[in-house]
């Protein structure tokens, strides 16, 4: 998902992956999922069969780690923002973990998708020799879609649609 | 994150900086890898849902083998053709590759293809995973195809595993054991990259009660395998225990129960039967309304059936033991939950016939192969309401009766709705129309055979044939001919299936969008064939959803 935030001078793209249940929701699946597997282990490891236990907790141990990897990967964001001096970068979860500035005047975005149905194209910016890739939880026409607007905002056009 | 608070520690960049691609995704931008190693580094959903189908393809095609070896001794009474061993190795390697190596990989290589596509997402939530249960199975297979070739032989007990008879078995016990922890390790992998992707990588506006009926009846089979697959792996740990390290959970002689086993592994197998057949409700649920030309009659029951019966199954599982004996109360209980999941099975199938009441049907391969499933699938559960009596259960158990049972609903069943979820999104996965004239030789030859080679052993199973015997009393010998040449025809027949797929494969007539006039949902929104990334934007939902 891309949303845009074009105002006063400066324009925010911000771009993550969509997430439809929160934190907390997830929390709530695990743990009944957990309810589930346990409550049926301990009935089994009441009757003697207690080797029912340790793959149950393997599993729920397995849920959680798969709901908390999923959770996080879908958490990751991607900032852009462009103002009349530079382009930033910022990546992370919950906070902007990793950042870069690139001169704007130096700025090149560079976008190359071949024919084939199985690439879904890079986007990148580039300044003084280094290469950053944009947008890589996007598909071909999300990323043709946020390459237009990043040119039109290194322009100073406004940048009117929100992305799709 | 907000930019705002993003100044301190600010990287202004510098020439000379490390590398600075940075990326979060599975995928690789420029597609997949070349040759081999495309299927087996592989992360997308597509993909692994292709691998998942030929592999069930290529079982389908074992598991008959061995079945039609079955019929093939049976064609005649006496031992004509293998030994008695040998054939209860084939009886039990048959169901084992049919259950764990057809039908569930099928779903789950259709729930690979067309989840992430119906509810808007990019791919499963977990790639990695995702390639890793698929390429656990065929390692599972060849150990357990490989105790055929060992000097004690395949499994011969059933695939039930039922002690005593069971750890008598030879060495090849151990391995058969090996082989059902990884598939039960890969299916609750896939089963958890399935719960994990519909809760969390829905489009916005996907709700729960917006979802269509596949997506549905995966998320419930998911929790059923999740609940129960940890209940197999203990049972067959301690079945090997009981073999190897002196325990006695199931031994009689060191103070355990078989019986016991019996009711473990039916508490794992009866929700196993709704997780062979719950996704291919929602498969039918998907094709009538398509061919119909009518939105799903009664959604939100459809809905709650398939919760019913999936509660229901945790209740059951004694149903297949009233011959072991149990008290009246126990017998009744049983007798009573396992006739009350006619209800919600009813609903489903009043729901399909209602949906086609007054439509605007047509029958393309895809329609005739789910209509089939309807009225054959009802075959197979008014036979079932019959074994769910007690007293009526005492004198079919073991006998062919229950054989017919359970075929009519698997065959029929859930390989039907696999084989018209395939006619049916074979052109959104290619990108070409099928031959549908091949289609429908296909499923009339298929319709044929399938009931001259099961319906006859409802009345081998009431005369009392047994199952599970190489050779049988000359009384039953016409209809065991019959069900052979049925057999052999139905096996056979399939070969013009996978014909037509690798015909549509390999071209045919373009396909649209769209493909079928009435079909409605977000798949169909994307070309034919779908691109290798879709949705990683989510899409509009209001104009594409099934309700």
């Amino acid at each position: 998902m891309i949303d845009v935030d074009d105002t006063e001078g400066r324009c925010r793209f911000v771009v993550q992956g969509n997430r439809s249940m929160s934190w907390r929701a997830n929390l709530w699946l695990a743990a009944s999922l957990g309810v589930i597997v346990g409550g049926i282990s301990i009935v089994m490891a009441f009757y003697g069969f207690w080797m029912i236990v340790p793959f149950a907790g393997l599993e729920v141990l397995l849920i959680v780690s798969c709901l908390y990897l999923t959770l996080r990967r879908l958490s990751h964001k991607e900032v852009i923002t462009v103002d009349e001096r530079a382009i930033r970068l910022e990546w992370g979860y919950t906070r902007a973990e990793r950042q870069v500035e690139l001169p704007r005047q130096w700025s090149r975005l560079h976008y190359a998708c071949a024919e084939s149905p199985f690439d879904c194209g890079v986007l990148s910016v580039a300044a003084h020799g280094e290469r950053y890739a944009l947008g890589q939880c996007l598909n071909k026409e999300e990323k043709k879609s946020l390459y237009g607007q990043l040119q039109a905002a290194l322009r100073g056009a406004p940048v009117l649609a929100k992305a799709q | 994150m907000s930019a705002d608070n993003a100044h301190d520690g600010v990287t202004h960049h510098a020439p000379g900086d490390h590398a600075p691609e940075h990326g979060h995704g599975d995928h690789d931008e420029h597609g997949p890898a070349s040759g081999m190693m495309r299927w087996i580094t592989t992360t997308n959903h597509k993909d692994i849902g292709s691998l998942y189908l030929w592999f069930s393809l290529i079982m389908f095609f074992i598991g008959g083998a061995m079945a039609l070896v079955i019929r093939a001794e049976l064609f005649q009474p006496g031992i004509q053709i293998v030994d008695p061993m040998f054939f209860n190795s084939m009886t039990t390697m048959h169901a084992l590759v049919m259950i764990f190596g057809v039908v569930m990989p099928a779903f789950v290589g259709l729930a690979n293809w067309m989840i992430p596509m119906m509810i808007g997402a990019p791919d499963m939530a977990l790639p990695r995973l995702n390639n890793w249960s698929f390429w656990i199975m065929p390692f599972a297979f060849a150990i357990l195809l490989s105790t055929l070739f060992m000097d004690s032989g395949g499994p011969a007990g059933g695939w039930t595993l039922y002690p005593p008879l069971s750890l008598q078995m030879g060495d090849s016990f151990a391995f058969v054991i090996f082989a059902i922890h990884f598939m039960g390790i890969s299916s609750v992998m896939g089963s958890i990259n399935i719960v994990a992707t519909i809760f969390n990588m829905r489009a916005p506006g996907v709700t729960f009660m917006k979802m269509p009926m596949f997506v549905w009846t995966w998320l419930i089979t998911a929790y059923l395998l999740i609940a129960t697959i940890p209940v197999l792996a203990g049972a067959v740990t301690m079945l090997l225990t009981d073999r190897y390290f002196g325990t006695s959970f199931f031994s009689a002689a060191g103070g355990g129960d078989p019986v016991m086993f019996q009711h473990i592994f039916w508490f794992f197998g009866h929700p196993e039967v709704y997780i062979l057949i719950l996704p291919a409700f929602g498969i039918i649920s998907s094709i009538i309304p398509t061919f119909a030309r009518k939105p799903l009659f009664g959604y939100d029951s459809m809905v709650y059936a398939t919760a019913s019966i999936a509660f229901l199954s945790f209740i059951v599982w004694a149903h297949h033991m009233f011959t072991t004996g149990m008290p009246l109360a126990g017998s009744l209980f049983f007798m009573m939950s396992t006739m009350l999941i006619s209800v919600p099975t009813g609903v489903k199938v009043f729901n399909w016939v209602a949906t086609m009441w007054r439509g605007a049907m047509t029958f393309e391969t895809p329609m005739l192969f789910a209509i089939g499933f309807v009225i054959m699938f009802t075959i197979g559960g008014l036979s079932g309401l019959m074994l769910a009596i007690t007293p009526a259960d005492i004198q079919y158990h073991d006998t062919y009766f229950v054989v017919a049972h359970f075929h009519y609903v698997l065959v029929p069943g859930a390989i039907y709705s696999i084989m018209a979820a395939t006619y049916y999104w074979l052109p959104k996965w290619t990108g070409n129309m099928y031959d549908e004239t091949l289609g429908k030789w296909h499923f009339w030859i298929s319709t044929v055979f399938v009931n001259v080679l099961f319906f006859p052993m409802h009345f081998v199973g009431l005369a009392g044939m047994n199952r599970r015997i190489p050779d049988y009393s000359l009384q039953f010998a016409d209809w065991n001919m019959v069900a052979s040449i049925g057999a052999f025809g139905f096996g056979f027949s399939q070969l013009l299936f996978v014909w037509i797929v690798i015909k549509c494969v390999r071209g045919g007539k373009k396909a649209t969008a769209e493909v079928w006039e009435g079909a409605r949902g977000l798949e169909w929104t994307v070309p034919s064939p779908a691109p290798y990334h879709t949705f990683e934007t989510a899409p509009d939902i209001t104009k594409h959803m099934v309700r």
